[in-house]
């Protein structure tokens, strides 16, 4: 049994497309969110959702997460630097950079409007409310 | 010794030297104390201030490190508990920085610690910590606490945890600069814990023994005393020494001051003292011809420069008086023989020659005349003399020319002898006129008597006459006896004085001739039932003496003694004392009023006395005083009273 779930795991894994999940508090009033306005937040153009000054979260630059997200952002990362670069001389925080995934994830479940992007599996391990999720 | 100028020196010197020091030793100790304690403890006071700011200036400081520290943005990983590399390694980093032991913790807002940058103090109390800081509580096992909430860096008002900073106790004391002699620490209040009272244990030196600054500690420690001293005995280490050098210095120079009154009284003294010596010298042997000892230059040495001059004006003072002395004594002793010569004359052409003699001596004139008027020349001399021949004034003058004055003369000296002259001259007159008198009479008397007692004496031998003419020519020829007899002594007593009676001394054998004497006197004494002894107390036989005159004497006295005395006793005593014979005749008779002794011998004196029948002529002890004078001896008449017996005693040199 225990070796029939290994494979049937690692036969997921392998085949399975990388997905990402873009969550949220799962108490706050954000149910939804669509890929434009999640581009607009990461690109530093917009910083309210639904009237709250929502808390972004990123992962750190190298990680394979971070740039799948970037990717399924559909954005450059030298003209996202540049993006926050901008935003940073307007008075705004670039998203906040956490370590792993389950930090962003404990973040995300302490901060009522966080949002922050995340394996869909851990997502709901996590019991986080994902609003988005991303395909490659 | 206290009247010593050594010790008075020596006193002088030490009421300066002791008040100097004592001065000085005062000023020390007060003044110089007080002030130097004042000093001291405003040092310390600054000191304790400066480290006070220091301690509050660093906890500022580590206040302003907390705060930073938690708006830092890492701080938001508290959230995401992700603080294992980056916050984690940041606060060590920062503590290891910080130094001092300085620690960090962070809790959640739970209290839950997310970390510490050192387990092995506070761990794994961190609750308690916790809750400390959460009442507030500056102190915790040995730490200064010191906190701050951490609010996420994306929303100031979420409160994600407290960072809170631990300092260890001992951090202050960095503030604290103890030096070698110097301490400083920390009182905390009260009621501190034990821990933190026993990291801020004074020292071990009682406050009382040292000099001390304290001051109150500002916020953030509050109730706590900030403390600098130093130990007395090192912070008057000056003054001490200053004490003992100046101790030192006064043992120093009281020695030398000894040494120096020792020194200076040797040179200023000694030759004071000799001189002393010198003057005592001078007042034992009176010589005042010695010559000081001149020490020095100095006013010593003309103190007894002055003094040799005074000493020669002295000596040459002395000599003068002496010089004058000798000339008054050869003045006087020229007077006395003058006198004694003057009263040898027995003539008025004796004394006036024997004057002029002596007067030429005296003089050392060669050119001495006696004139009957006075010489008015210049440089001579006249002595007046004056006397009364037959009641008329003569006047006679010495007259002296060139005198070579050896002698103290002075015009009292010549008119004395003037008047001795004259005194002389005159009693010869008066002596020669009455002996002349006296013989006269004597003579002029003696002739009828003469006769009469020839006449008498011729009728009872011619047995011619009845009885009552026999017994009348027996009491006339009585009467002229006895007559006989007064004029003889009367001419007798004349006779001595006018000096006519000149002594025969020889050899004579006393013995016998007081036998003689008794012999002629006993039939008087035994008609009158006296006893009549003699006694021969010495060895004495020959005495150089005239035995007539002696013997007239002694009859005399014994004649006395026999008429004066009723009944009892005449005693005669010879004896020799010291060099002379001594004949005492002595009667049990009716004796002699004290009052009547001295006028004993003048001439024709007679003692008026009722129990007396007897009569004289009161010449006899006048006439025998005066022979017993010529025989060069003394007479003493003694009684202690009426009734009570006299005594006569002759005594003759041997």
């Amino acid at each position: 049994m225990k070796a029939i779930f290994l494979l049937i795991l690692s036969i997921s894994l392998l085949t399975a497309e990388i997905r990402l999940a873009v969550v949220t508090n799962p108490y706050n009033s954000i149910d939804r969110i669509d890929r434009t306005t999640l581009k607009k937040l990461y690109t530093g153009k917009q910083f309210q959702l639904k009237g709250h000054k929502v808390l972004l979260i990123n992962l750190p630059y190298d990680h394979p997460v971070r740039i799948e997200f970037e990717n399924a952002l559909g954005t450059n990362r030298m003209s996202l630097k540049r993006c926050w670069h901008i935003a940073h001389y307007k008075g705004h925080r670039s998203p906040k950079v956490l370590k792993s995934q389950q930090a962003a994830a404990r973040m995300i479940k302490t901060i009522p409007y966080a949002i922050g992007y995340m394996e869909p599996s851990l997502a709901e391990r996590e019991g986080l409310k994902i609003i988005l999720r991303l395909d490659r | 010794m206290i009247n010593s100028m050594r010790f008075k020196l020596l006193l002088a010197f030490s009421i300066i030297l002791t008040a100097g020091f004592i001065t000085t030793w005062l000023i020390l100790s007060r003044y110089e104390t007080h002030k130097l304690t004042e000093e001291i403890v405003n040092r310390l006071h600054i000191e304790a201030i400066e480290s006070a700011d220091d301690i509050v200036r660093n906890l500022e400081e580590l206040k302003k490190e907390l705060l930073f520290l938690s708006t830092l943005d890492v701080m938001d990983d508290i959230i995401a508990h992700d603080v294992d590399i980056r916050i984690e390694s940041y606060l060590k980093k920062r503590a290891a920085d910080l130094g001092y032991g300085i620690e960090f913790v962070l809790f959640n807002a739970n209290g839950k610690e997310i970390l510490t940058t050192s387990r092995k103090n506070i761990a794994p109390d961190s609750n308690s910590l916790f809750s400390a800081v959460a009442d507030g509580k500056s102190i915790f096992k040995g730490f200064y606490i010191i906190s701050t909430q951490v609010h996420a860096s994306f929303d100031k008002n979420l409160n994600i945890g407290r960072l809170v900073m631990l300092i260890p106790l001992q951090y202050f004391k960095r503030s604290l600069h103890e030096t070698g002699d110097k301490f400083a620490w920390l009182l905390p209040p009260e009621n501190s814990d034990k821990t933190t009272k026993e990291i801020f244990s004074a020292p071990n030196e009682k406050l009382d023994d040292m000099i001390y600054a304290s001051i109150p500690m500002a916020s953030p420690l509050y109730g706590w005393k900030l403390i600098y001293a130093v130990k007395k005995d090192d912070a008057l280490q000056t003054v001490y020494f200053a004490k003992k050098i100046i101790f030192a210095t006064f043992i120093i120079m009281a020695v030398l001051m000894a040494i120096l009154t020792l020194m200076v009284e040797k040179q200023l003294l000694a030759p004071v003292r000799d001189l002393s010596k010198f003057v005592k010298r001078i007042i034992e042997t009176n010589n005042y011809k010695l010559k000081p000892p001149i020490p020095s230059n100095d006013e010593v040495g003309d103190l007894a420069k002055s003094f040799a001059f005074l000493m020669e004006r002295t000596d040459e003072a002395l000599t003068k008086i002496e010089e004058q002395n000798l000339r008054h004594m050869k003045t006087l002793e020229a007077l006395m023989t003058f006198l004694e010569e003057m009263a040898a004359a027995k003539s008025v052409d004796e004394a006036i020659e024997t004057a002029t003699n002596r007067i030429r001596l005296m003089t050392g004139s060669k050119e001495v005349s006696v004139t009957e008027s006075a010489n008015r020349e210049d440089g001579s001399l006249s002595i007046r003399i004056l006397y009364e021949k037959r009641e008329v004034p003569v006047y006679k003058y010495i007259n002296v020319r060139e005198i070579n004055d050896t002698l103290a003369m002075t015009d009292r000296v010549y008119e004395s002898i003037g008047r001795i002259v004259s005194a002389q001259i005159e009693r010869l007159y008066l002596l020669k006129s009455k002996t002349s008198f006296f013989s006269g009479l004597s003579h002029e008397l003696k002739t009828p008597l003469g006769s009469i007692l020839t006449l008498a004496q011729l009728l009872i031998g011619s047995g011619k006459c009845g009885e009552k003419e026999m017994e009348s020519l027996a009491r006339i020829e009585h009467s002229a006896q006895y007559l006989l007899h007064i004029i003889n002594d009367i001419l007798m007593l004349a006779k001595a004085d006018a000096g006519e009676i000149k002594p025969h001394i020889q050899k004579c054998d006393i013995r016998s001739l007081i036998g003689e004497c008794i012999e002629i006197i006993e039939p008087l004494a035994k008609a009158k039932n006296l006893s009549l002894e003699t006694l021969f107390l010495d060895q004495c036989k020959n005495i150089p003496t005239d035995p007539k005159l002696l013997r007239m004497v002694i009859i005399n006295f014994l004649a006395n003694s026999v008429k004066f005395t009723k009944k009892g006793y005449i005693k005669v005593a010879v004896s020799e004392n010291e060099g002379n014979l001594r004949i005492e005749i002595k009667d049990s008779g009716i004796g002699i009023s004290k009052e009547n002794l001295d006028k004993l011998f003048d001439e024709f004196f007679r003692e008026y006395r009722e129990d007396s029948s007897e009569h004289g002529t009161g010449i006899g002890l006048a006439l025998s005083k005066k022979i017993v004078e010529i025989l060069g001896g003394r007479l003493k008449i003694f009684s202690e009273g009426e009734g009570k017996g006299a005594s006569a005693t002759i005594t003759l040199p041997l």
